[in-house]
């Protein structure tokens, strides 16, 4: 995997995720998990542009948006944007975000929380 | 995502997310409290720009540069072997709102530290919190060094805190009082939830 210096542009972000600065089809928060599930194909990564293939790559362990793009270097805005197509693709997975659009009213997530943050105190 | 997961030769590792803002003013304790807790060194991303470059403010007028880059310091706790809690914490400036309706997306709630040498700093974070995010949220006065200065009554007062918005102190250097206070935007969450609830579940 090539090293990535930082936010070096040499083209602005914007033309990274070809002008478009959300993804329709998917709800991407910070917080949400992705993976490329176990279905790393090498020969997928050698084809892609170098920033979609620098998240694929990074993608093999499950991690999430935030994570994905401080790790690569890239905005949130073109992570987004970039894990979009490869959704598309069928190339990442998302893991579980039926949880996603009202966690502050799931009380059986609440209450996993209760007890794993009680561990801590 | 269905399609994926239903795939006979793929095994589908159920692991869910969690997240909780912490957010306050500048020199808040925001920062320490994630990298207390966090079992990752809080990361710190300056490439979220997007969001916010509606509302810029030049720089420089003489570069007519008009974007700035924004640091968000996130962390992660593992809570159980399929639930991983994210922590993220905002930038203070309010010129940075658009961007705090991205991050309190999906949060389950937020902490709100406040400083009593500076309480001014966290009113931004208050009145967000109070007017504009719709997602639970408790108080926490950071006890640098341990240091009561004001009583909490007073605290409450001088923030114009609405009575059922929980406030506690603690020092957030120590990770057992971070989880604490967690603890207490859970609380708060489940107990918005109500009882009814509850007892359907």
């Amino acid at each position: 995997m090539a090293t990535w210096n930082g936010p070096h542009w040499k083209v602005r972000p914007y033309m990274t995720g070809k002008a478009r600065n959300s993804s329709r089809r998917h709800q991407l928060l910070i917080h949400t998990l992705v993976s490329t599930g176990n279905r790393f194909d090498p020969l997928l990564a050698a084809s892609l542009a170098p920033a979609t293939r620098r998240l694929y790559e990074r993608a093999q362990d499950m991690c999430s948006i935030a994570e994905l793009s401080a790790f690569s270097g890239l905005p949130l805005g073109v992570t987004r944007v970039l894990i979009g197509d490869l959704l598309k693709l069928g190339q990442v997975m998302i893991h579980d975000d039926r949880r996603m659009t009202a966690p502050q009213q799931d009380i059986q997530l609440l209450e996993r929380l209760r007890a794993g943050l009680l561990k801590l105190t | 995502m269905p399609g994926f997961s239903s795939s006979p030769d793929v095994p589908y590792r159920q692991m869910t997310s969690a997240k909780i803002v912490i957010a306050g003013g500048f020199g808040v304790g925001k920062t320490t409290s994630v990298g207390a807790i966090s079992e990752i060194p809080p990361i710190k991303t300056e490439s979220w720009m997007t969001a916010a470059t509606e509302q810029t403010d030049r720089l420089d007028p003489g570069t007519g540069k008009t974007t700035t880059t924004v640091a968000m310091d996130f962390g992660r706790v593992t809570i159980d072997e399929a639930l991983v809690l994210y922590l993220f914490g905002t930038p203070g400036q309010p010129r940075f709102w658009p961007m705090w309706d991205d991050l309190v997306r999906g949060a389950v709630g937020a902490l709100v530290l406040v400083d009593t040498r500076n309480l001014e700093s966290s009113f931004a974070a208050v009145n967000y919190f109070e007017h504009d995010a719709g997602i639970p949220w408790v108080v926490c006065v950071n006890l640098f060094d341990n240091v009561q200065t004001h009583a909490l009554e007073e605290v409450r007062e001088a923030l114009s805190l609405p009575a059922h918005i929980p406030l506690l102190a603690t020092d957030v250097r120590d990770s057992r009082n971070v989880a604490r206070a967690l603890l207490a935007v859970v609380d708060h969450a489940r107990d918005r939830v109500g009882p009814l609830a509850i007892a359907a579940h």
